[in-house]
């Protein structure tokens, strides 16, 4: 079961930049599911809803304003919420996306195309990175440069080193839980798909785990997506508040 | 540029392609979402809450405004009320005082005519007493010189005189 991937390499100024074929269309196609999804869902907006769009999507913006206000107050968080909103969006698609099926081009490596673009870590790396980037950009702009500083050497000085630490393990386990959960779970799914296109029998004794681990996975998405929210709000919240 | 395809998963420099196009691809539907969706979508909530907010305050004062109408409502009938009992009593003691005033100029005039023709009748009757004794003194004097006609003796004459004038004096 070992998938090859599309890498494209692309001199730019004389700087060769590989690309992942497969994880940039992903990374498209799941862009553009999720803006024409929420467009498409907020046409037609009333102050009284109508449809069961508006409502539906109403309820999505007062879920993370829940999660935002859970760990800040709204003066400080308001301007968290888009951010939000979209991250857990994209996530939960993005995770959705790897379940209904998976294409592996009929090459000798292999090739996978179609699966999550969350199960590529370099993209949950990044998204995980940009949020910690904001984090301290946030930390800065909201309580000054000093008081910056100074949250390193909390509570003691010399816990300094291990608050420096801190904030690349938060980087890395942002990240890879989200990529672990995902990749895994598309593993098990090719291998399960694997068995269930290996006979009759192995048919029979698949389907019933395929359709339990898919309907695990819709699950583990939608949590996945909800933690990666959830803590970048709660290191949001650390660097931003002024009490914790 | 050189397109090349490899076959397995690269190491760190494969990362930075695709983690770029991530990044844009990302600040771009953040971009997108927050024009096109999440703004629209708020301004509307907003809209509501306000909406429902000014509909509470409306409430509240067209509450405050009905209570404040009752309460003047009452006051005013309860000084119409005042008023009108006032006025009753008012026309019910005028009445009464006038009907005190008819009674007493009745009974003072009746009083009047009573004395009136009480003192009337005094005068008739003296006058008719008046006349009676000017009407006996004639037929005294017609009866005198009736008598005197007769032959009377100075003794008679002086026994008649005084005779009358003790009469006279004990009327």
């Amino acid at each position: 079961m070992d998938h090859g991937a599309p890498i494209v390499e692309l001199d730019i100024f004389g700087f060769p930049i590989y690309f992942n074929l497969s994880t940039v269309m992903m990374i498209v196609i799941s862009s553009l599911l999720v803006f024409f999804l929420a467009f498409f869902m907020t046409r037609n907006l009333s102050v009284k809803p109508t449809g069961k769009k508006q409502v539906l999507m109403e309820v999505l913006m007062n879920f993370v304003k829940g999660i935002i206000s859970g760990n800040m107050a709204w003066k400080q968080g308001g301007r968290f919420h888009f951010l939000a909103l979209t991250l857990i969006l994209y996530i939960a698609i993005s995770n959705f996306l790897g379940l209904p099926f998976m294409f592996v081009a009929p090459d000798e490596n292999h090739t996978l195309w179609w699966k999550s673009p969350t199960a590529d870590p370099v993209v949950t790396l990044t998204l995980a990175s940009l949020m910690i980037i904001l984090t301290h950009y946030y930390g800065i702009k909201m309580r000054g440069i000093k008081a910056y500083f100074k949250s390193y050497a909390t509570p003691v000085w010399f816990m300094a080193p291990f608050n420096i630490i801190e904030e690349f393990t938060y980087n890395l386990t942002l990240g890879l839980r989200l990529y672990g959960n995902i990749y895994a779970g598309e593993i098990l799914l090719g291998l399960l798909a694997g068995l269930m296109t290996s006979g009759i029998i192995g048919f029979a004794g698949g389907i019933i785990p395929m359709m339990a681990w898919q309907g695990f996975s819709i699950y583990i998405g939608a949590i996945q997506a909800f933690i990666f929210v959830m803590l970048s709000m709660v290191y949001l919240s650390h660097k931003v508040a002024d009490d914790h | 540029m050189e397109f090349l395809f490899l076959t397995t998963l690269g190491t760190v420099p494969t990362a930075i392609g695709t983690s770029l196009v991530q990044l844009v691809a990302f600040l771009i539907l953040i971009g997108a979402l927050s024009y096109f969706v999440w703004k629209p979508l708020k301004k509307v909530m907003d809209n509501r809450e306000q909406l429902i907010h000014t509909e509470i305050d409306d409430a509240e004062s067209q509450n405050k405004e009905a209570a404040r109408l009752k309460e003047e409502n009452e006051a005013v009938l309860r000084d119409t009320q005042a008023e009108i009992s006032t006025m009753m009593d008012n026309a019910k003691q005028q009445a009464k005082k006038e009907q005190e005033d008819i009674i007493h100029d009745a009974n003072t005039r009746a009083n009047q005519m009573m004395a009136d023709a009480r003192t009337d009748i005094e005068r008739e009757k003296e006058k008719a007493i008046e006349d009676i004794n000017s009407q006996v003194s004639e037929l005294s004097v017609l009866i005198a010189e009736k008598m005197i006609s007769k032959e009377i003796d100075q003794e008679d004459q002086k026994e008649l005189v005084s005779r009358y004038l003790k009469e006279a004096g004990d009327k």
